[in-house]
């Protein structure tokens, strides 16, 4: 994974190290992982949210003063990925609730999302197939859109989704298989090829 | 637009300068002050139940052919009550503060705390500390042994389901009179052999309305025991000096000394 890997190349404190000497008062660790972490939980607030664009910015911020705050609420026996990634989920879950609100615009830039969710048989460009995708999440409900870009995206196992979403493994993987289903199905209504027929 | 790296690092490592992650003991606080809570909630529940026992239970003689369905029917509100109560904060603690609290199914916490509870009540009396605790709320809340002799009294007061009480206003030769709780006069017959009755005499009686059609409206006494003011503990109070639950020196079974053969 590409977290794990940033945790063993930039640095030769692990990320459980950088908490725990962030949490013993040495600042200068949560830089560290600023520099590790900030790519990709950008890129996860921007597949899940698309409101979260115009203050994507304050809401990092709001993460990493938060994993400041927290640090002596981490626990080693967890992953650091899940425990970094609930944070982010439920800062991102309070700001999408005020833009549903406020009924903010939703911008999505289909750059992020792979294509290999679709099988291609050259007629259709990349940036379309994206683009298709982006457009079936914004149509999926909430609760499942929660576990499909977690599972799919950020490939994190039934575990680490059910840490992040603080959810049951049985309900996690009850809703992976409902959410593929909805994807199929609204896929095959836009005429898209899913990789998988039925989940 | 998103920050560079550099950036963001700079405005949090300002925002964070000078100051300290929130330390652990507050953090164990407000993870365990819910905790504490559920659990106090549990031990409530428990003692209310084994007060409920403690109230029903002697009242209750086996007069069913299954003997604990009146006692499950009775208990239901209270049970009731006791899940929702558990319920909702078992749903607050378990998916908002304990940290791996969603990994398990909501039902089994539910499950158990209402064993907890059930288990904790029959703990409860058969220590007889609800015993006890239901001394001392008659002792120091007359509110309590009002609410309590009243419903009591109400309970005693249904001849059509085999219970009567009241003063015994006459007596002789197997038939009296007797003033229940409400000034009503109701005629008993009651073998001589079952209790040697005393005008003024609280009493209450086990029995049925006459079956032969000449004493209809007399109510046939087929058990009668003495009106004890519950609540007190033991070793006296307003149980009256040698009451006393379950087995005792006696044998098993044998109740409360005014009832013995």
């Amino acid at each position: 994974m590409e977290s794990k890997a940033l945790s063993e190349n930039s640095s030769p404190w692990s990320d459980v190290e950088c908490i725990q000497r962030v949490a013993a008062g040495e600042n200068r660790a949560l830089a560290l992982l600023i520099e590790r972490w900030q790519p990709v939980l950008e890129r996860y607030i921007l597949r899940r949210c698309y409101s979260c664009k115009a203050e994507l910015d304050d809401l990092m911020q709001d993460v990493f003063l938060r994993v400041f705050s927290y640090a002596n609420a981490y626990d080693p026996g967890m992953s650091f990925s899940a425990w970094i990634y609930r944070m982010t989920h439920n800062l991102m879950v309070s700001r999408i609730r005020r833009h549903a609100v406020r009924g903010e615009e939703q911008h999505f830039d289909e750059a992020l999302f792979p294509s290999h969710l679709f099988r291609t048989d050259g007629q259709l460009e990349q940036q379309e197939l994206q683009r298709g995708i982006a457009v079936i999440l914004e149509q999926m409900p909430e609760k499942f859109r929660d576990v499909f870009v977690l599972r799919h995206f950020e490939e994190k196992d039934y575990e680490e989704i059910s840490d992040v979403l603080r959810l049951n493994v049985n309900t996690v993987a009850t809703r992976i298989r409902r959410s593929n289903q909805f994807f199929v199905r609204q896929a095959k209504s836009m005429g898209l090829e899913p990789v998988w027929e039925d989940a | 637009m998103s920050l560079d790296r550099s950036d963001l690092t700079s405005k949090v490592m300002k925002q964070i300068q000078g100051r300290r992650p929130i330390p652990k003991y507050r953090l164990w606080l407000s993870r365990h002050a819910v905790g504490l809570f559920y659990g106090v909630t549990l031990v409530i529940g428990a003692l209310a139940l084994g007060l409920w026992f403690e109230s029903i239970w002697p009242e209750r003689e086996v007069e069913a052919s299954i003997p604990w369905l009146p006692m499950v029917l009775g208990g239901l509100p209270l049970l009731w009550v006791s899940v929702l109560v558990a319920g909702v904060l078992l749903g607050i603690w378990v998916f908002r503060l304990f940290r791996y609290g969603y990994r398990v199914r909501t039902l089994w916490i539910v499950l158990l705390s209402l064993g907890v509870i059930a288990g904790g009540s029959i703990w409860f009396y058969q220590q007889k500390w609800t015993d006890s605790l239901q001394g001392q709320l008659m002792n120091r809340f007359p509110v309590y042994q009002g609410l309590f002799e009243n419903q009591r009294q109400m309970r005693w007061m249904d001849p059509a389901r085999g219970r009567l009480s009241g003063v015994v206003q006459t007596w002789s030769q197997g038939q009296g009179v007797l003033v229940d709780w409400q000034g009503k006069h109701w005629t008993f017959v009651s073998p001589d052999s079952l209790m040697a009755f005393q005008p003024q005499d609280t009493v209450r009686l086990r029995g049925q309305f006459c079956p032969d059609a000449e004493n209809a409206q007399k109510f046939c006494v087929w058990r009668a025991m003495p009106w004890m003011p519950r609540g007190g503990g033991m070793g006296g109070g307003p149980h009256g000096p040698g009451w006393r639950r379950g087995p005792g020196p006696h044998g098993p079974g044998q109740g409360p000394r005014w009832n013995r053969p």
